[in-house]
C-alpha cells in the first residue's frame, strides 16, 4: 500500500471541474471566470508535481482505479509510471504557463467564456489521456482533445481575413489556399478522426483477444494478443491500424495538413495544443505501447511464430521510423519558404514530431530499445519547452505588429529586446546548438537512428537538422533584424510598438531560459532524470539505470556541422548579403517553380480536396439523387401517401357515405317515418272504424288465447 | 277508526255532491257575471275541504274493511292525488273557462267526476266499481265537449259512443265473473276463483280480456285506444287537462283493485301474463311510433298518453309474477311503480295541457311550427314544460325516472324481454318529446319576439307548481311515497 498524498485522478479531474466552474463563474464576473480556469490548471500542476515526487520515491507504479461501467470492465483512474508521471508533470505545467499567458493575450476577446471552457477542458482531456489506466478512458481523453482543438482552432469562427491562414486569393490546382478558422477547425477534426477510426479498431481487436480494456493488462499480456494475431497473419496490419490514431494526431505524413491550417486559432492555443501537448499525444501513444510490442518477442515459444512476429514487428518499426524521418525533412523543407510567422513554427513542430517517431521506430530496430525510447521522450520534453516558448513569443510579436506575415516585420530588435533574447534561446534549442536541451535530445535521436542500422533514417535526420537551423535563424533574422517593413514604420510612427506585457513575457522567457538551463545541467543530472523516466514503465521489464550521457563523437560532429551550415546559409542570405528573395523569384522561373511547390505544400492539400473530398461529395450526391430522392423520398412521401389517399377515398365513397352516413341520417330516418305513417293509418277518424277495432281487438285476443291454449 | 272513516266518507260525498248540485242551481238564481265567480269559488272550496278531510286517511296505520269498501294507504294516497290534481286543473282553468257559456257546468262537473274516483279508490265490490265508473265516465264525456267548438264536440261524441261500447263490455265481463264466482265482493271472488275447475276457467279468461278492454279503453290500451287521439288531440286543452290529469286515475285504480283477483289465481297466471304482456307491447310500440310523425303538439301528447298506457301495463304484468325481484315481491314493486308513475303522469299531463291551453290562448295555434321561440315568448312556462317533458322521458332526478325504474324493474326478473322493449320504447319516446323542446328553444330564426307571459295568468303558476313538484318528488321523496303505499298489506 502506497501512501498517497493526493490521488492522481485529481490531476485530470481538476481541469474538468475548472472548465465547468469557469462556465458558471462567467455569469458572475469576467475576472472570476479567467482566474478560476487558470487556478484549476495551477492546482492540477501542483498535484502533478506532488505525484511525480511520490512516484520517484515510491517502490512501484501508482495505480488508482474506479469502476465506471462494471459489465464492460471499464474503469477510470490513473496509472502513474515513469512515462505518465513525467509527461503529466510537463503537460500540466505547460498548460498553466500558457493559460497564464493567455490571461493577457486573449484580453478583450468577446468569446472568452468559450475559450476558457475549452482550454480547461482540453487540459483535463490531455491529462486524462496521459494518466489513463484504461484504454477506453484514454480514448475519451483522446477524443476530448480533438473536440477542444476543433473548438479552439475555430475560436474566431466569424472568419475575418486577418484570422485566416494563407494568402488571400491564392489558388493551387484550382483549390483555394486561404483557410478560414471555421474550416480549419473542421479539417483538424476530420484528419484526426480518420486516425481515430484506426485507434478504436485496434482497441476492439485487442479487447476481443484479451477481454480487457485495462492498459497495464494489455501491455503485460501483450505477447498473448501479438501471438494470436501473428498466428492469423494479421499482426502487421493491426499494428499499423492501431498506430493510425497516433500518426494522425501527431500530424505525420499523410495526415500533416491539419496542423498547418490549425494556425488560425489564437496563438496561445497553437502554443498549447499544437506545440506542446496535443500533438505529443501520438508520440505518447507510441511510447506507451512500443515497449510491449518490442518485448513481446520474449513470450513466443514456437520457432515459426517467433520468426513471423520478429519480421512483422521489424517492418512495423521501420515503417514508423520512415514516416517520422520523411515527415521531418518534408515539413522542414516547407518551413524554409513560409511567410507567416506561425506557419514556420507549425512546420517546425511537425518536423520535430517526425524526429520523435523516428526515434521510437529506430528504437524498435535496435538491440538496445531503451536508448531510442528515451531519446524520443527527451526530444518530446525539449520540443514542448522550446516550441511553447517560441509560439508564445510569436503571439506577442504578432500582437504588436498586428500582422501574421514576417514581411510586415523586421527591425523589431530595438523595441522587443527581451522577446528577442527569449526567441533566440528557444531557436538555438530547436536548432540543436550545443549545450541547449534540444542539442542533447536531437543528438540522442540521431544516435538511435544510427544504431538502427538504417542509413536512410540517419541521412534524413541529419539533413533535417540543417534545414531546421536554417529556418530557425531565418525566422529570427527576418523578424528582429533587417529593414523595417512599412507596417512597422507606420506603427513606430504612432508609437504602438512596445515590448510585450509582463504577464505575456514571463512565461515564454521562463521556458526559453529553462531550455538553456536544462541543457547546461543535462550532462550531470540527465542520467538521473532518465532513470526516473524509465522506472517501472509498462512493458519494460528490467530496471534500467542510466549512468551517463554519452554521445557518438562522429554523429555529434555531423550534427554540429549541419547546424553551422544552416546558420551560415541563413545569415548570409538574410544578414550579410541581404538578398531580396522576391526579386530572385521574379527573375528565375526555376526558383518560382521550386518556391511554388514548397509554398503550396507540395500540392498535397489540393490533391486531397480534389480527389478525396470532391470524389466523396460526388458519390454522396449521386446516391442522394438516385436513391434517397427517388427510392426513399418519393416512395414514402409521394407513392405511399398517394396509394393510401386513393384507398381511403374509395372506402369513403363506397362505404362510409352510403352505408354509415346515409344509413344513419337518411335510411333509418326515412324507414321509421314510413313505418310511423303506415301505422298511423289505423287512425282513420271514422267512429265506426273505431268501434269495429274495439270489438275485433277483443275477439282476436280471445281467439289467440284459445288457440295458444294459455 | 271505521267510524271516523265513515264520517270522512260521508262528509266528502256530501261536499262533492253538494258542490256538484249547488252550482247549477245557483246558475239559475244569480246574475251572469256573478254565477261564474260563485260557481268557481264553491267548487274550489269543496275541493280544498275534501283534500283536508282525507289527509287523516293517508296517515292511518291499518287497513279498514267495510265489506264494500277497503281503506288502505294506496287508496288514500290516490284520493289525495286526485283531489289535488282536480284542484290544480280548476285553478288553472279559471281564466279560460270564465269566458265559456258552459262554465258553470264545468265547475259543477269537476266535483261530481271526483266522487266516482273517490269511491273506486276504496272499492271492494264489483258493483260499486261499476257504479262509480259510470258516474265518472259520463261526467268525463260531458267535460270533453264543454267548449262546444267543432273538435271538442266531435271528440265528445266519439268518446261517449265508444264509452258506451266499453260499458257494455264491462257489464258482460262483470256478468261472466259473477257467473264463475257467484259473488260480487272482490276478496271473495279472488278466493273463489282459485277453486274454479278447468271448464269454467275459460269464462274467467274471457272476463279478464273484456275487463282489460273496457278499462284499458279509458286510458288508451291498443286496440281500444282509437278515440284517444281524436279526443285528447282535438278537444280544448284545458278540458283535456282534466281528462288526462284526473279522469285517467279512474281506470288505473280500477285495474289495481281488479286485476289481483285474476293475477293471484294460479290457473289464470299464464293467461294473465300473456294478455297483459301482449297489450303492453302493442300499446307501447303503437303509441311511440305514431307519435314520431305528429305535427300537432296536442295530438303528439295524446299518442304519448297511449305510450304511457303501455308502461302502466308493464307494471300490471308484474302483478302476475310470483318470483320476488331484489327481495321484494314483484307485485309490490309493480304496484309501487304504477302508483308513482300515476303521480308522474298526472303532474306532467296536467302541466302540459294547461300550458297548451295557455299557448292556445296567447298564440292561437298548437302546431310544432307555432311553438317556435316559445322559450322567449313564454319563458317560465316553457321552462316548466321542458321539465315535465323530461320527467315523461324518464330523466333523473325527476320523478318520472323513479317511476319508470320501478315499473321496468318489477318485470326484469322474470321477463327481461319486456323490460328491454319498454326501455327501447322509452328511448324512442325521447325523439318526439325532444322535438317539442327543440322547437321551443332551439329554432332561433332571428325574429324578435315579445314576451307575452304575465304572472297573473294562473296557467303559468300551475305549470310551475307541477314542474316544481316533479322535481321535488324526484329528488328523493318519490321512493318514500312508493314504499309508504305498500308498507302495510
Amino acid at each position: 500500500m502506497i501512501y498517497m498524498l493526493v490521488d492522481p485522478i485529481y490531476i485530470w479531474a481538476i481541469p474538468y471541474i475548472g472548465a465547468v466552474l469557469s462556465l458558471i463563474f462567467s455569469e458572475i464576473s469576467k475576472k472570476a471566470r479567467n482566474y478560476v480556469a487558470v487556478l484549476s490548471l495551477l492546482f492540477s500542476s501542483i498535484f502533478a508535481t506532488i505525484t511525480l515526487y511520490e512516484f520517484i520515491i515510491s517502490e512501484k507504479p501508482i495505480h488508482t482505479s474506479y469502476v465506471w461501467i462494471k459489465s464492460l470492465g471499464i474503469t477510470f483512474g490513473a496509472y502513474m509510471d515513469g512515462l505518465s508521471s513525467f509527461a503529466a508533470f510537463l503537460v500540466s505545467w505547460l498548460c498553466f504557463f500558457i493559460g497564464f499567458y493567455s490571461l493577457k493575450y486573449m484580453e478583450e476577446d468577446p468569446g472568452l467564456t468559450r475559450y476558457w471552457f475549452f482550454f480547461a477542458f482540453f487540459a483535463g482531456s490531455m491529462l486524462t489521456l496521459i494518466t489513463a489506466d484504461n484504454i477506453l478512458f484514454m480514448f475519451v481523453g483522446w477524443e476530448g482533445t480533438g473536440l477542444c482543438s476543433y473548438a479552439l482552432i475555430g475560436h474566431w469562427f466569424t472568419d475575418e481575413e486577418e484570422r485566416c491562414v494563407g494568402d488571400p486569393g491564392r489558388k493551387a490546382l484550382g483549390v483555394s489556399m486561404l483557410f478560414t478558422p471555421s474550416h480549419s477547425g473542421v479539417r483538424a477534426l476530420v484528419f484526426t478522426r480518420l486516425g481515430d477510426v484506426g485507434f478504436i479498431a485496434g482497441i476492439a481487436i485487442v479487447y476481443s483477444v484479451l477481454k480487457t480494456f485495462s492498459i497495464p493488462e494489455i501491455v503485460e499480456n501483450a505477447s498473448e494478443w501479438i501471438i494470436y494475431l501473428a498466428r492469423l497473419g494479421l499482426l502487421l496490419p493491426v499494428l499499423i491500424i492501431f498506430s493510425l490514431g497516433a500518426l494522425a494526431k501527431s500530424a505525420q505524413f499523410p495526415f500533416h495538413e491539419w496542423l498547418v491550417t490549425a494556425m488560425t486559432g489564437p496563438t496561445s492555443v497553437s502554443a498549447l495544443i499544437h506545440a506542446a501537448t496535443m500533438v505529443n499525444a501520438g508520440v505518447y501513444f507510441m511510447l506507451r505501447f512500443s515497449p510491449a510490442i518490442y518485448f513481446s518477442l520474449h513470450g513466443a515459444h514456437e520457432e515459426i511464430l517467433l520468426h513471423v512476429i520478429e519480421n512483422d514487428v521489424t517492418v512495423f518499426f521501420t515503417i514508423i521510423a520512415t514516416i517520422g524521418a520523411f515527415t521531418a525533412i518534408f515539413m522542414a523543407s516547407q518551413a524554409i519558404v513560409a511567410r507567416e510567422l506561425k506557419l514556420i513554427l507549425a512546420f517546425s513542430t511537425a518536423s520535430q514530431l517526425g524526429y520523435m517517431f523516428l526515434a521510437v521506430g529506430a528504437a524498435g530496430l535496435c538491440p538496445e530499445f531503451i536508448n531510442g525510447w528515451l531519446a524520443s521522450f527527451n526530444h518530446l520534453m525539449s520540443q514542448a519547452v522550446f516550441k511553447a516558448s517560441l509560439f508564445m513569443a510569436a503571439g506577442a510579436i504578432i500582437h504588436t505588429v498586428e500582422s501574421r506575415f514576417i514581411d510586415d516585420m523586421g527591425g523589431l530588435f530595438h523595441y522587443m529586446k527581451i522577446t528577442f533574447i527569449s526567441m533566440l534561446l528557444a531557436a538555438f534549442s530547436l536548432s540543436g546548438v550545443p549545450f541547449f536541451q534540444g542539442f542533447w535530445s536531437k543528438d540522442s535521436v540521431l544516435e538511435a537512428a544510427a544504431e538502427s542500422g538504417n542509413l536512410w533514417l540517419l541521412t534524413l535526420g541529419t539533413l533535417t537538422a540543417a534545414f531546421t537551423s536554417f529556418y530557425s535563424l531565418r525566422l529570427i533574422l527576418r523578424v528582429f533584424t533587417g529593414l523595417k517593413s512599412e507596417k512597422v514604420k507606420h506603427l513606430e510612427h504612432i508609437h504602438h510598438i512596445h515590448e510585450a506585457h509582463p504577464v505575456m513575457l514571463m512565461p515564454y522567457l521562463i521556458l526559453a531560459m529553462a531550455a538553456f538551463i536544462i541543457g547546461l545541467i543535462w550532462p550531470i543530472y540527465g542520467p538521473e532524470i532518465n532513470s526516473s523516466i524509465v522506472k517501472y514503465v509498462l512493458g519494460i521489464e528490467e530496471h534500467y539505470i542510466i549512468h551517463e550521457i554519452h554521445l557518438n563523437p562522429l554523429l555529434t560532429t555531423a550534427s554540429i556541422a549541419m547546424v553551422t551550415i544552416g546558420f551560415s546559409s541563413s545569415l548570409s542570405i538574410y544578414k550579410v548579403f541581404k538578398i531580396d528573395t522576391s526579386s530572385v523569384l521574379k527573375r528565375s522561373s526555376i526558383a518560382r517553380l521550386i518556391h511554388g511547390l514548397l509554398y503550396d505544400r507540395y500540392y498535397i492539400n489540393p490533391i486531397y480536396y480534389r480527389v478525396l473530398v470532391n470524389g466523396f461529395r460526388g458519390i454522396s450526391l449521386m446516391v442522394f439523387k438516385w436513391f434517397d430522392k427517388l427510392v426513399i423520398d418519393d416512395l414514402y412521401h409521394k407513392l405511399i401517401p398517394l396509394m393510401f389517399n386513393k384507398l381511403f377515398n374509395i372506402l369513403f365513397r363506397c362505404f362510409e357515405v352510403p352505408v354509415i352516413d346515409e344509413g344513419y341520417n337518411v335510411h333509418t330516418v326515412n324507414g321509421v317515418l314510413k313505418l310511423s305513417a303506415f301505422i298511423r293509418k289505423l287512425q282513420s277518424g271514422i267512429l265506426n272504424n273505431y268501434l269495429t277495432t274495439f270489438i275485433i281487438g277483443i275477439a282476436l285476443m280471445i281467439t289467440l288465447l284459445i288457440i295458444l291454449m294459455v | 277508526m271505521l267510524l271516523k272513516f265513515e264520517l270522512i266518507l260521508n262528509l266528502t260525498t256530501l261536499l262533492l255532491i253538494g258542490a256538484g248540485i249547488t252550482i247549477p242551481l245557483i246558475d239559475q238564481l244569480l246574475a251572469e257575471r256573478k254565477r261564474k265567480q260563485v260557481g268557481y269559488l264553491i267548487s274550489m272550496f269543496s275541493l280544498i275541504l275534501v283534500l283536508l278531510l282525507n289527509i287523516p286517511l293517508v296517515l292511518s296505520k291499518e287497513i279498514l274493511n267495510n265489506g264494500m269498501l277497503v281503506v288502505d294507504r294506496f287508496g288514500a294516497v290516490i284520493v289525495i292525488v286526485a283531489t289535488f290534481s282536480a284542484l290544480l286543473v280548476l285553478i288553472a282553468s279559471a281564466n279560460e273557462v270564465r269566458h265559456w257559456s258552459t262554465s258553470t257546468s264545468y265547475y259543477s262537473l269537476i266535483p261530481i267526476a271526483l266522487i266516482g274516483i273517490y269511491y273506486i279508490s276504496f272499492a271492494n265490490d264489483i258493483l260499486l266499481i261499476f257504479a262509480s265508473w259510470m258516474l265518472t265516465s259520463v261526467a268525463s264525456y260531458v267535460i270533453a265537449g264543454l267548449r262546444k267548438d267543432e273538435n271538442s264536440v266531435e271528440g265528445a261524441i266519439k268518446y261517449s259512443i265508444m264509452g258506451m261500447l266499453s260499458t257494455i263490455t264491462m257489464l258482460y265481463a262483470i256478468a261472466l265473473l259473477y257467473g264463475v264466482s257467484g259473488t260480487t265482493n272482490l276478496h271473495e271472488v279472488a278466493n273463489l276463483l282459485k277453486l274454479v275447475d278447468e271448464e269454467k276457467i275459460l269464462l274467467a279468461k274471457i272476463s279478464l280480456i273484456m275487463f282489460i278492454a273496457s278499462l284499458g279503453f279509458k286510458f288508451g290500451v291498443f286496440p281500444f285506444h282509437t278515440w284517444l287521439p281524436d279526443v285528447y288531440g282535438g278537444v280544448h286543452p284545458i278540458c283535456v287537462a282534466y281528462l288526462a290529469g284526473v279522469i285517467e286515475i279512474l281506470p288505473i285504480v280500477t285495474f289495481v283493485r281488479l286485476l289481483p283477483v285474476f293475477s293471484t289465481t294460479p290457473i289464470l297466471q299464464t293467461t294473465y301474463i300473456f294478455s297483459i304482456f301482449t297489450f303492453s307491447v302493442l300499446t307501447m310500440i303503437f303509441g311511440n311510433i305514431v307519435a314520431l310523425i305528429q305535427k300537432n303538439v296536442q295530438r303528439m301528447l295524446a299518442y304519448s298518453t297511449i305510450a304511457h298506457a303501455g308502461y302502466f301495463l308493464v307494471g300490471f304484468t308484474a302483478f302476475g309474477i310470483a318470483k320476488p325481484v331484489l327481495g321484494i315481491s314483484a307485485s309490490t314493486l309493480g304496484l309501487q311503480g304504477v302508483t308513482l308513475h300515476l303521480i308522474t303522469y298526472i303532474l306532467a299531463k296536467t302541466g302540459l295541457f294547461v300550458t297548451l291551453s295557455y299557448v292556445l290562448r296567447r298564440i292561437g295555434s298548437l302546431d310544432l311550427t307555432s311553438i317556435r321561440n316559445l322559450g322567449r315568448i313564454l319563458p317560465a312556462t316553457s321552462f316548466s314544460t321542458s321539465i315535465l317533458l323530461l320527467s315523461l322521458m324518464g330523466v333523473p332526478p325527476l320523478v318520472g325516472f323513479w317511476s319508470k325504474l320501478l315499473l321496468f324493474l318489477s318485470v326484469a326478473g322474470e321477463y327481461p324481454l319486456l323490460t328491454l322493449i319498454a326501455a327501447l320504447n322509452s328511448g324512442i319516446s325521447v325523439a318526439y318529446y325532444i322535438v317539442i323542446i327543440k322547437n321551443m328553444y332551439f329554432t332561433q330564426n332571428g325574429i324578435t319576439v315579445k314576451c307575452l307571459e304575465r304572472i297573473k295568468d294562473v296557467e303559468v303558476i300551475i305549470t310551475i307548481v307541477t314542474s316544481l313538484l316533479t322535481v321535488i318528488l324526484g329528488l328523493g321523496i318519490a321512493p318514500y311515497i312508493a314504499t309508504y303505499i305498500t308498507s302495510i298489506k
